[in-house]
This record gives C-alpha cells, structure tokens and sequence, in this order.
C-alpha cells in the first residue's frame, strides 16, 4: 500500500511537471529574448539608468550581478539591527551582528538558512522588506545566470553575454511575481494563514495559555518554494500547520519547488535550437530524483528498531498528516532543488536515510536544483561529461556545436572544486579550531559522537550549496556558525557564478563547430547515462570518506 | 531651538553598544571585500 501510494504520489507530480513543461518551458524562452519591454519594466530602467538594449560582456555582467547583490546584503542586515525602530516589528530586539550578517548572507545568496526562530526574532517589515524581497531577486539572479550560460552556448562570435539588469528584471517581473501571486491565492485558499496579526493569546481547554502566531504566511510561502528559497514564516517551516496544513497544500507545495527547475531544461532546449538537448538534460534530473526519492522511501519505511517497527515506519519527527511518503517526497525535493525547506525533521530521519537529503545536496543540487543554479550546475557536468567521453571513446571534445578547450575545462573544474573544499574546510575547522570545538561540542551539538558530526557536517553542505535546510539537532546561533556559514553561503553561491559567466563568455566568443563523424551525439541515452554516471561518481569520490565519519558509520555499524 | 541656561544632554555609550558598533562595522566591511575579492576572482580568470 505504501509503494502504491509512493508511486501514485511521484506519478501525479510528474505529470503535472510533464503538462507544465512545454508551456512554461517556453514562456520563460520567450521571456528572456523578447525584445519589447512593458511599461513599468522601461520605468525602472529610466529610474536605475540602464539602457535595456545595450548588451554586456561576461565581465560587466558580474560585475552588477555583485553590486547588486552587495547592496541587496548591506540593506537587509541593516534592517535587522534597525529592527527595533520599525513598524511592524512586534516590540522585537534587533538580532545579534552575526545572526543579522548570517541571515543577510543566507537570503541574498537563495538559501535561506535560519539559524533563529523567525517568529520570535523578526517582525513583519524586516520579513516583508528585507526577505521576501530577496526571496524574488535572489532566484531571479540565478536565472538570470543560467540564461546568460545558455546564451553563451547560443551564440556565435559575439562579445557579449544579455544584459544583467534586463534579465533580473524580467525574471522577477514576468515569471516570479505572477507565478507566486498565483500561487499564494491557492496556498490561502487551502488554509495558509495570511493576516497581519500579532500573538493571539488563548486559553487551551486545560486552563493553560497560549499563543497563537499569525502573519503574512501565504505570500511569503509561495515565494519561499517558487524561488527554491526554503526561509520559512515560522520556526518549523512547512512542518507547521499554518504554512502547510494538509496532504493537498503538502502536494502543492512539492510541484511549486519543481515546476521551474523541471522548465527551464525546455527553455535551454528552446534557446540554442534544439528542444532535445533540453529533453536529456531534463532525464538526468528526472533519473536522479526518482532513485534518490525511492532510496530515502525504501530507508524511512524500513526503520530499524522497536519504535519504528511498532509504527510500521520511522515516524520519529514526521508529521501524521504527511506520513512517509508526503515526508520523502517533500525532503527529496526540498534537497534536490536547493530549497532547503522541510516538513519534517532530516535530524529524526534513519541513520542511511539521514544521508539521502545530504547526498542530493552533495551532488552539486542538480537534481533538479534550484532556478537557475540547477540548470547551470548540470550544464557545467555536461561539459566534464563530454570531455571525459571524449578521452574515453576518441571523440573531439564538443559540445553544442562549441569547443571544450583547455580554458572550458579549467573553468569547469575550479567550479566543481568549489563546493567540495567550502563543506570540507567548514567542517574541519569547526572540529579542529581550539575554542570552536568546545563550541561546537559544548553548544552546537544536540547528538554526541557521529551523529554529531553528520550535524555539523549536514550543516556545511546546506551553506556551501545554497540549499538551507539542516539537521534540526544543531544550534547554530553562535558566533562562529553564524560567522563560518555566511561565509560559505556567500563563496558558495557567488565564486560559482564567476565561473559560470566566464564560461558562457568564452562560449560566446567561440563559432560553432559543424557536427562531424567524430562528435558525441549528447541527446541521446548513451549520454544521459553518462552525465548522470558522471555527476554520482564526482560525487562519490569526494565525500565518500567524510560520509563514513558520518551517517555511514552510524548506519552500517 | 535649545532652552538657555540648561546644558546639553550628552549620553556615553554604554561598553555593550561601543562594542556593537565595531562588530557592525567589521560585518559591513567584511561583505564589502568579499565581494570585492570575488570581483577581483573574476578578473583573474580572465587569465586563465
């Protein structure tokens, strides 16, 4: 019965994703090259000075996708400190300097990890001004990087790579607010709490008081999945009644993080020609998601121990009205497109299943990761992939038509580097610093031993991929996780990109090659085999030895 | 305009907010030459 169910649930979410793909697919191509500009988007290139036809090069592109950035982070961590001097903010203190800078790291880089509680340390304006704000402009920024990728890859012997501002714009403007307008209707519909209440004491049947949280939950909730931002309105994120009270809304919620990472492969299909190259990569993302979905199913169901078997299940930290299946359904997606939101406790999860969520994180979150950083992740393992086919079978490195050259493949591998050395060094320092560890001992761990260290361990990979969630046994509201974090999060998600946009400028500059006799078809299963072999044994390499300190030896022994 | 004849009311920071202020200041310049430094990256790779 719980197969069925697991397979009825992964089927209605595939095909929704299977309708949507095509029309958003190509809404969204034709977001990103039309040449008209609606009204109040040519406003606002009057106001920020920008000319929306003067394209840019990879360089120039950077450059204001950091200032803005930048800007983004100074005003958000300001608001937190000025929180005490504004409207709205529910008689609460200004957080500490470094949950300030945590959290203005965490938002502006899309990965909204909270080390607090965000109903009892933020008021609505800083919720509504600095983070929902950035809730849009972050995803909207990863979009726009992964479209300058695919334009790179489109075009021919040309400097330039779109236009930062026009792109941000776009993404905002035309996909991310009608897409969660939408989507906030139908999440108050079902039940989303959507007020600007403060506390409602009440008194319980016991005689007992107790306060009952509203807020502006619905609105935020839309972005929050849509954005695959993860920052929930209440401490328990979508574990909580008032951001997800049902089965349907839990549903709801699953195809809201998967509806544009699932698009934008039809989009690059769209955008350099031919729909099939979308088509193969759109497979490895499906391919990964549904054995990591069936792993982390086949784990939680089979739960070793007294009380799981009493259970049927490992229900420990699931919510009843979700059960296993709304739970693995929501935490592979959650984890495989960097939301990092959670409607269950990965802490709680078995020790092997435990592992899935920081696995799919692991592999770079491609599967099918967040907007935008999704597709550009799996574009840059496309090019490993066919580089390394091309030394394994003798075929001429290309790929779309362009060269992978020495450059490429530096380019490539230093972005592949990134991630692996950021979780590495964040975990080993946390352990190694005298001070820190009776820090991270003494206050941070919840769970002695290994468990321990797949806290801290978890941690370090959620900061160092964007994604945010966490193993919910970890304080992580000291100075030094707060510190160490935001830094992660901000090299994480920021040094990838510089290598990103280089690499689409150097495609940009390249002619295209002819297809001959000797270039590797990348449409075909043979190469979706391959990139998906590529992206698991990447991953494989590199952490396998971290993970058997972790959540392998609390498994296996 | 200030009433004559009563001085001006001039509080020290308390030690606490003296302190908040540097940990502000070193947050905020902090992601300055981060972001700064990342800028820099991007040059450097034009070398590559």
């Amino acid at each position: 019965m719980g197969w069925l169910y697991a397979i009825l649930a992964l089927g209605s979410v595939a095909v929704v994703l299977a309708v949507l793909y095509r029309p958003l697919g190509d809404y969204m191509a034709w977001v990103y090259t039309s040449r008209k500009d609606a009204a109040v988007e040519r406003g606002l290139y009057k106001v920020i000075g920008v000319d929306p036809r003067a394209e840019q090069t990879w360089q120039a592109y950077l450059r204001g996708l950091l200032a803005f950035s930048a800007v983004g982070l100074l005003i958000v961590y300001g608001l937190q400190r000025l929180q005490q001097w504004l409207p709205y903010s529910l008689g609460l203190p200004a957080p500490s300097e470094h949950l300030s800078f945590n959290t203005a790291a965490s938002f502006v880089g899309n990965t909204n990890w909270q080390s607090y509680s965000p109903e009892l340390t933020l008021g609505y304006t800083v919720q509504m001004a600095g983070l929902a704000v950035q809730n849009f402009t972050s995803a909207a920024v990863g979009m726009a990087v992964a479209i300058a990728l695919v334009r790179g890859l489109a075009s021919r012997r040309s400097g330039t790579i779109g236009n930062f501002w026009v792109d941000l714009t776009r993404g905002i403007l035309r996909i991310l607010l009608p897409l969660a307008t939408l989507a906030a209707i139908v999440l108050a519909i079902g039940g989303v709490v959507q007020n600007f209440n403060g506390f409602t004491e009440v008194s319980t049947l016991s005689g007992a008081v107790q306060s009952i949280p509203g807020g502006p939950t619905a609105s935020q909730e839309a972005i929050k999945l849509l954005g695959t931002n993860g920052g929930g309105f209440f401490n328990a994120n979508s574990a909580h009644p008032f951001e997800n009270p049902t089965a349907w809304t839990n549903v709801f919620q699953v195809l809201l993080m998967l509806v544009i990472p699932f698009a934008l492969p039809r989009t690059f299909g769209r955008l350099v020609g031919d729909n099939r190259q979308g088509y193969a990569v759109l497979a490895v993302m499906g391919v990964l998601f549904t054995l990591s979905f069936t792993i982390l199913t086949a784990l939680e169901s089979a739960g070793q121990g007294t009380a799981p078997q009493l259970a049927g299940s490992a229900m420990e930290g699931k919510e009843q009205r979700f059960g296993i299946i709304g739970s693995t359904l929501f935490a592979t997606t959650s984890t495989g497109t960097s939301t990092g939101a959670v409607n269950s406790m990965h802490d709680s999860y078995t020790a092997l299943g435990g592992m899935m969520p920081m696995l799919n994180m692991m592999l770079g979150e491609v599967t099918p990761g967040g907007v935008g950083s999704g597709l550009y992740g799996l574009l840059v393992l496309a090019i490993v992939a066919v580089f390394i086919s091309g030394l394994l079978i003798g075929r001429t490195p290309e790929y779309l038509g362009k060269k992978i050259g020495p450059r490429e493949i530096k380019l490539a591998a230093l972005y592949i580097l990134v991630m692996p050395t950021l979780v590495l060094t964040g975990t080993a320092l946390s352990f190694a610093l005298p001070g820190v560890r009776e820090e991270i001992e003494g206050v941070s761990i919840w769970n002695p031993g290994v468990h321990g260290m797949s806290e801290v361990l978890y941690a370090f990979v959620s900061a160092a991929n964007n994604n945010g969630s966490a193993f919910a046994g970890l304080t992580a509201n000291t100075p030094w996780l707060n510190t160490a974090l935001g830094v992660t999060i901000l090299l994480g998600r920021f040094l990838p990109i510089v290598f990103v946009l280089a690499l689409a400028g150097s495609f940009a500059a390249q002619d295209t090659v002819p297809a001959t006799s000797g270039t590797l078809p990348t449409h075909r299963p043979q190469f979706v085999g391959m990139l998906t072999v590529v992206a698991v044994l990447l991953t494989a390499l590199t952490f396998f030895p971290v993970l058997t300190l972790g959540p392998l030896a609390e498994g296996l022994v | 305009m200030r009433p004559v004849g009563r001085p001006a009311f001039t509080r020290m920071p308390l030690p606490s907010e003296m302190e908040s202020s540097v940990l502000d200041l070193v947050y905020v310049l902090g992601v300055i030459a981060l972001f700064v430094i990342v800028g820099l990256l991007g040059k450097a790779v034009e070398k590559l």
